[in-house]
């Protein structure tokens, strides 16, 4: 099989960055799966230049290159979805770390302070 | 039993309206908690001198977030009923006692209304009641819930809605998510009429229009995620 040296180059690309959103990814299994399915496509796609073509013709689409094209806007959607999914999350903790600081150093009425510890001298 | 009662201010950015808000709230004989939810200003200057618990956020996290806050804080000194009270002067204390009676009377969760008969809507403007309309539809798709109003910030809660309330939303989302849980926990709910004072100051404080938008985006995503 002949190869060219574009196909090298892309494949040293997508390899990077399958490596590097692995090593981002820290114990998400599933992030780590979608990406690797991504990554691996990327690649399988450059080694085998005429797969999509082929795989377009099965599905009804006339070009290779419009199927990876529709393929690429599904990726970045899920892409773009579980990092909002990893915002809410974030957000989430720091509301709780926020409010856990807020009830430590809640300012109570001076009157309420003696009748509360009288209260629990009893 | 009357200390029991907390009523939970959730402020931001208010000033001195805030400080007339709980003058008025004190005489009621009830604990006030303001929660400060990160604004500018330290409110703790402005209400020197005032017998209230003082929580503060160290960033802005949204009203659902300062109110869930003050909700923690209640139930931790073992509030028996709790009553959410709009830091901007809109609401009127004297409602309060028919919305305690109305949890005595059974009920676990009193929400106010402005559109039940008896209630005054005072320079309410036209387009906020075609709003209030819409958000009401909203809700009703939502959460299944169906009431006379939507997003009414007035509100009293007994202990047991206490307990089985846990707000997630942090912004103004949070007035549906109540909803949404007094259903699922199926919590005995009601409704009453109050007075609400449109002053010019909450009318530029309060909600524009589009950021019903933004209400119904924080929903669907909240189903989502």
């Amino acid at each position: 099989m002949q190869t060219y040296p574009i196909q090298w180059i892309l494949l040293g690309g997508i390899g990077l960055s399958l490596l590097l959103a692995v090593a981002v990814l820290k114990n998400q299994l599933l992030g780590r799966l979608f990406f690797i399915c991504q990554f691996v496509l990327g690649m399988v796609f450059v080694l085998v230049p005429d797969l999509s073509s082929r795989l377009a013709r099965l599905v009804g689409i006339g070009r290779g290159t419009d199927l990876i094209l529709y393929l690429f806007i599904v990726f970045c959607y899920l892409g773009g979805l579980s990092i909002l999914a990893k915002f809410r999350r974030l957000e989430r903790n720091q509301t709780l770390l926020v409010r856990k600081l807020a009830l430590a150093s809640a300012q109570v009425p001076e009157r309420k302070q003696v009748a509360g510890s009288f209260e629990g001298r009893q | 039993m009357k200390d029991k009662v907390y009523i939970i201010v959730p402020s931001y950015n208010e000033g001195a309206v805030l400080a007339e808000t709980v003058r008025a709230l004190l005489p009621l004989g009830h604990e006030v908690v303001v929660v400060d939810d990160g604004s500018r200003d330290d409110p703790g200057e402005l209400l020197t001198g005032l017998p209230v618990h003082l929580l503060r956020h160290a960033i802005n996290l949204g009203q659902g977030a300062a109110l869930q806050t003050g909700m923690d804080y209640a139930k931790r000194c073992g509030a028996a009923a709790v009553v959410h009270f709009d830091a901007d002067g809109q609401h009127d204390p004297a409602d309060i006692a028919r919305f305690l009676a109305a949890l005595a009377d059974g009920a676990d969760v009193v929400l106010g209304s402005r559109f039940l008969p008896g209630a005054e809507r005072q320079r309410m403007p036209m387009a906020k009641q075609l709003l209030l309309q819409g958000a009401r539809v909203v809700n009703g798709l939502f959460t299944g819930m169906w009431l006379s109003d939507a997003h009414n910030g007035f509100r009293a809660l007994n202990r047991r809605a206490l307990t089985a309330i846990e707000l997630t939303e942090n912004r103004m989302a949070h007035a549906s998510e109540i909803l949404a849980l007094i259903r699922k926990r199926r919590l005995r709910v009601r409704e009453i009429a109050v007075n609400i004072v449109y002053s010019d100051y909450s009318r530029q404080k309060g909600q524009k229009w589009y950021n019903s938008l933004n209400i119904i985006v924080e929903l669907i995503m909240n189903k989502l995620f």
